[in-house]
């Protein structure tokens, strides 16, 4: 579905991307793993166009997605919840969830506001209030529930957990895996190793901009020592 | 154990709810590398910036070579010898390199309004700027346009407009994001030259060079230093270890 070939990116003179490579298929959940400042959130961005590889490929469903607009990758299929959630403040939880809103896929949409309001209860008790009301992780929901508005064929995570409380925290992962369930597909970033662990069926370790290992859940487990060298301090 | 050059006693800020900086204790001894590491989030920045000067703490000290210096402003600290790499924006692209480390020189110096006496402070200051480029390695670049620069020779460069003016610590931010490998060798060499002359707090994610240059680490963790030790001492911390790589236990 997504795959990325060699690509390299960064800010100005600074190389934050050196090769990347990797790709999630259908109905997929694929962790992007790796301490601070190796460049994660960077993949993230130049996956939606956020930012432009000086080389390689990003191809989305075999259609060459590089340096394409971020609006247009969007209408791709490719739902992003931005680290920081990065909700609007001003709209109400209703204007947030609508406001992105779309179905491309045809047929009826998988999510609308019901589903969502299914999926998130204290999204409906809150769905009038402002977005800067909202706790931590009302707002992080209501993040989650806006990219799902857009019925992506794959779903973007940067630090879907981060800063939350543990119960708040455990919610946003139950509701990963009824996505999973369903065959939604998932980037996710996120550094509770025990609980992607338990989600996704793919890990890929990267370090300075470069994938160093991939495996499965079984296969991470079985390697600690990729842990302590490119997690764990 | 020797006197601490930075000692920063019990500092604490709060933006609104949030304890950014939550009762943190850090010392520099003279001639150490001290690292701080820490995930996202964790306030490193916002504690540089109570350590600069850039920020006011709402409480706490700050006390450099026995000197409280919380209150005193940013240019009153780069006098008493506290030196902050700046990012590579703060270098001037259209000066040469060499006139990049005298404008530091000059702000050290306090002659900037001198202007009868430019002539002779120039080569003062000159000399001075020559020194700090010796020191980084990049004085046959002294003449060229420091735009021109390559990304590390700019890093290094950063550290040199630190140099000049004559610090006793120097406070380094991520001073090799965005290098190379090659470029990473090179400033992790240079920075274990300057060790001996200079206390470093070193704020770097790259953990083969915090391993490589520091003897000793700090990990600071939602506002807390919750461990500080050598490199065995953090890796075997079971609280560096849930801000790593979460709080549940692993399956293995």
């Amino acid at each position: 579905m997504l795959t990325l070939e060699g690509v390299f990116a960064g800010y100005g003179e600074s190389q934050v991307l050196n090769g990347i490579g990797f790709g999630v298929g259908a109905a997929q959940v694929v962790t992007l793993l790796g301490r601070n400042g190796m460049g994660k959130t960077t993949t993230v961005r130049a996956i939606m166009g956020l930012i432009r590889p000086s080389a390689g490929h990003i191809r989305f469903d075999g259609q060459d997605i590089t340096g394409d607009p971020p609006y247009r990758i969007a209408q791709r299929g490719i739902g992003l919840v931005p680290e920081g959630r990065q909700i609007f403040p001003t709209l109400s939880v209703e204007e947030n969830l609508v406001a992105t809103a779309a179905n491309r896929m045809g047929g009826a949409p998988r999510w609308d506001l019901p589903a969502i309001y299914a999926l998130f209860p204290r999204l409906a008790e809150r769905r009038r209030q402002s977005g800067a009301k909202l706790s931590g992780g009302e707002q992080q929901m209501l993040a989650i529930g806006r990219a799902l508005m857009t019925n992506p064929r794959l779903l973007v995570l940067d630090e879907a957990t981060e800063g939350l409380a543990p119960l708040i925290r455990a919610e946003i992962w139950q509701v990963m895996a009824k996505l999973r369930a369903e065959g939604q597909a998932i980037l996710l970033i996120d550094k509770n190793l025990a609980a992607v662990m338990r989600l996704a069926d793919w890990h890929v370790v990267i370090e300075k901009g470069r994938v160093v290992w991939q495996g499965d859940s079984a296969a991470l487990a079985a390697a600690p020592e990729i842990r302590d060298t490119y997690l764990h301090v | 154990m020797a006197e601490a050059l930075l000692s920063v006693q019990g500092l604490r800020k709060h933006y609104g709810g949030l304890a950014v900086t939550n009762d943190v204790n850090l010392e520099v001894l003279p001639g150490e590398i001290h690292a701080l590491i820490g995930p996202n989030g964790a306030g490193k920045t916002t504690l540089i910036h109570q350590i600069t000067g850039t920020v006011a703490p709402d409480a706490g000290r700050v006390v450099f070579a026995g000197n409280d210096i919380t209150r005193f402003s940013l240019p009153r600290r780069v006098h008493a010898g506290l030196a902050r790499s700046f990012q590579i924006t703060s270098i001037i692209a259209g000066f040469s390199v060499l006139e990049n480390v005298a404008v530091a020189a000059q702000a050290k110096s306090g002659s900037s309004l001198r202007f009868f006496r430019a002539s002779a402070s120039e080569e003062a200051l000159n000399e001075a700027a020559r020194n700090a480029l010796a020191e980084v390695g990049l004085v046959d670049r002294a003449a060229i346009i420091a735009g021109a620069l390559s990304h590390g020779e700019k890093r290094a460069l950063e550290i040199a407009i630190a140099l000049a003016t004559q610090p006793r610590l120097l406070l380094l931010d991520e001073p090799l994001a965005g290098a190379g490998p090659e470029e990473t060798e090179k400033l992790i060499t240079l920075l274990r030259r300057l060790k001996s002359r200079y206390a470093i707090l070193l704020v770097e994610h790259d953990m083969q060079a915090v391993f490589a240059l520091a003897d000793r680490i700090s990990v600071l963790a939602e506002g807390r230093i919750i461990a500080s030790g050598s490199t065995a001492e953090i890796r075997a911390s079971a609280e560096v270890r849930a801000a790593y790589l979460g709080e549940e236990e692993l399956p293995c």
